[in-house]
């Protein structure tokens, strides 16, 4: 009889991957987005001269940054035509770098079965354990909250941590998000950062963010390397490496989201030679000033590169994500003198803001503005300090 | 670890008058005799630590020294204030001198921007502590305060106060602030005392006491501004000068290691370094001294 139900248990199992493995096979994906571009008049009118990188302007881009509501998906088709709807409203402005928020992917719990039809209000914890019948207590979530926020310690009743969900829904999810931006890029002829996905990698479960070329092909990929207290709850593992991916328009990288709120990762970037630097967000809180302009606006000013922040907005399974979803250049070099090319009018609403990056003007600005190095300081200090400040902070105050 | 205390600080916009030079280059100094009067309101106000801006000075530097030191002990406070290249030295620099008149703090301002290389000023090459009793302080002074170096250091060695007497060319409006200590508060959660010269036609001040967000009035990240109400100095009342104030003025907080904790608990940012990619880069990176 045992033998029975763990067949019974192995058979169920076979049975959801092989469901999720159908509904984010490539060729849904691809024939949603020929869908939705038909149903839209056809392929859209971007104003690019060529799709070959080899022929872009090298000095000048036109970058979108999408500010995202996110919504559950319960199919790879259904993820995809959203995408497009969005990219395509990008492209038709005439960008050629299009950004997307952090956990885009996210949309693909509604694979879970069942919890696409949960109330709308419903948490994470909370549709996992009307999922699995038990009472996972808390409201601990994800995104990037700052607030001290009880919460399940980010396991259920079983002790099963949240990001097994995460991978449990990855054999359909991943090769849908993947297949849908792919696509979505090579349709469009664009670069699309895609936001990020929690996703397997190996024994690991990262929060991977990825890049796309005109022609569909990935360019590489990119592991949150700071997490949140949430994702640390989650088990997610942060990356170890900071990547950089040639463009026409010279070197990118795209840290995620709190990365962004340590100078060491733009400056590292900036350094190895970044020009760009992109950071997809989803805040998990209220708009207030104060609390979003602590990530990619200062650390722009701080190194001198452009930089895109794409944010995640509304409510999703009970979260409330805020933008301001931007594309930001040094102080001087801006209309307003307040570092902003361009930037969403609401930090709640969706919406696309476009934005022109003139690297000449970025080159002249720093053989104008050249930074000071101190390499005797920072090799008397750095990194040697970081474990034992660390350690520091996490002794109570006496 | 020394017990820790609120303590109450003040912070002095100075508005330095020539006469009609307004080169400042030459000639200027700042007598602190008259000013007594003034940081004395501020102790009958409760304050224990002092900052004072970056001031021009074209006596011997021990001369600089003897009076403000001086005026510490006479008043009887903590006493932070900054000290422009010149008369025979070639860096700015910043001092803490306590209530008994001794010197536990002098700093060199570390990062030097073009036109300050251009005018012979020389970097110094380390940063230091004291111990106050409301935390560890340092300085950043001048154009360190744009550096996230200086203040990630500072904060890495233990500060949860730094201190940065200040004389920035104009404009300087809400941005730039953002863009300076205001930021470097945020990341490394600690507290900011920025003290402003104001000399007409070249510097600008916007004296402020800044904390985390978390801990400020309508999370701003101000404790007191000397342009106007704490709650009120975010994006939507920002403009794009400085309004000067004309003459001394100054703002007062209190700041209390418990806020600090607050913060630091609501939001572990040390905790999560990821101190195997900064090992792998630094500070080979920086490549010994190269500009970009």
């Amino acid at each position: 009889m045992r033998t029975l139900v763990k067949i019974g248990e192995k058979a169920k199992m076979a049975a959801f991957r092989a469901q999720l493995a159908w509904k984010g096979r490539r060729g849904t994906v691809a024939a949603a987005i020929a869908r939705a571009e038909q149903k839209a008049g056809g392929p859209p009118r971007t104003g690019l001269a060529s799709r070959d990188a080899g022929r872009r302007d090298p000095n000048r881009v036109r970058v979108a940054a999408v500010q995202m509501r996110l919504r559950l998906v319960t199919s790879g088709a259904q993820f995809a035509e959203e995408i497009y709807g969005l990219a395509r409203r990008a492209a038709e402005q005439g960008a050629e770098l299009v950004v997307f928020p952090e956990y885009s992917g996210v949309p693909f719990l509604g694979l879970l079965p069942g919890l696409a039809r949960l109330p709308e209000d419903t948490t994470i914890d909370q549709a996992i354990a009307a999922l699995t019948g038990d009472n996972a207590g808390g409201n601990g979530s994800g995104g990037n909250s700052r607030d001290d926020a009880t919460d399940s310690g980010g396991v259920d009743n079983d002790g099963v941590p949240i990001s097994a969900y995460f991978r449990a829904i990855a054999p359909g999810a991943q090769p849908a998000y993947e297949a849908a931006f792919s696509e979505v890029a090579r349709r469009l002829g664009i670069y699309v950062v895609t936001g990020s996905i929690v996703v397997p990698d190996h024994e690991c479960t990262v929060n991977k963010a990825y890049f796309f070329g005109p022609d569909g092909q990935l360019l590489g990929t990119q592991h949150k390397t700071h997490l949140v207290p949430e994702e640390e709850r989650w088990r997610l593992t942060p990356g170890g490496e900071l990547n950089l991916f040639e463009t026409p328009w010279g070197k990118i990288a795209m840290p995620v989201c709190m990365d962004a709120t340590y100078f060491e990762t733009f400056r590292i970037a900036a350094l190895r030679g970044a020009d760009i630097v992109i950071i997809p967000s989803a805040n998990q809180e209220k708009y207030v000033y104060g609390r979003a302009n602590r990530g990619i606006w200062p650390r722009v000013q701080e190194t001198h590169i452009y930089g895109i922040g794409s944010s995640a907005v509304g409510r999703f399974m009970g979260l409330t994500f805020s933008g301001r979803s931007a594309v930001i250049a040094p102080l001087e070099m801006t209309p307003g003198r307040d570092g902003f090319i361009a930037r969403a009018a609401s930090p709640e609403e969706p919406e696309i803001v476009v934005g022109d990056l003139d690297l000449e003007a970025l080159r002249r600005f720093r053989a104008e503005n050249p930074l000071f190095v101190n390499g005797e300081l920072y090799r008397r200090y750095l990194p040697a300090l970081y474990e034992e400040a660390r350690r520091r902070r996490e002794r109570p105050y006496q | 670890m020394p017990d820790r205390r609120a303590m109450t600080v003040a912070a002095f916009q100075l508005c330095l008058d020539l006469g009609g030079d307004t080169s400042g280059t030459t000639g200027a100094s700042l007598d602190p005799d008259p000013a007594l009067d003034l940081l004395g309101r501020a102790k009958a106000d409760g304050a224990e630590l002092l900052v004072l801006p970056l001031l021009p000075d074209v006596g011997p530097p021990e001369e600089f020294s003897r009076r403000w030191s001086e005026s510490a002990r006479k008043i009887g406070v903590f006493l932070a204030v900054g000290r422009m290249a010149g008369g025979g030295v070639n860096q700015n620099v910043g001092y803490l001198f306590g209530p008994d008149g001794s010197l536990p703090l002098k700093q060199a301002q570390t990062h030097l921007t073009k036109s300050e290389l251009e005018a012979g000023i020389v970097a110094g090459t380390d940063l230091d502590l004291a111990e106050l009793p409301c935390g560890r302080v340092g300085f950043a002074v001048g154009t360190d305060c744009w550096y996230p170096e200086v203040n990630r250091i500072l904060a890495l060695r233990g500060a949860d106060v730094i201190l940065a007497p200040v004389a920035v060319s104009g404009p300087y409006g809400f941005w730039r602030q953002a863009a300076g200590l205001w930021e470097e508060v945020q990341q490394n959660q600690v507290f900011g005392i920025e003290a402003g010269l104001e000399l007409p036609g070249r510097f600008e001040g916007r004296t402020a006491v800044m904390a985390p967000v978390e801990v400020t009035p309508g999370e701003t990240g101000y404790l007191a501004h000397v342009l106007g109400p704490a709650e009120l100095m975010d994006e939507g009342h920002a403009t794009s000068r400085s309004e000067p104030t004309g003459a001394a003025a100054f703002v007062t907080a209190r700041i209390d290691p418990a806020m600090l904790e607050k913060a630091r608990k609501g939001f572990p940012i040390f905790h999560f370094f990821n101190v195997p990619l900064y090992r792998r880069w630094f500070p080979g990176i920086y490549e010994g001294g190269t500009r970009r």
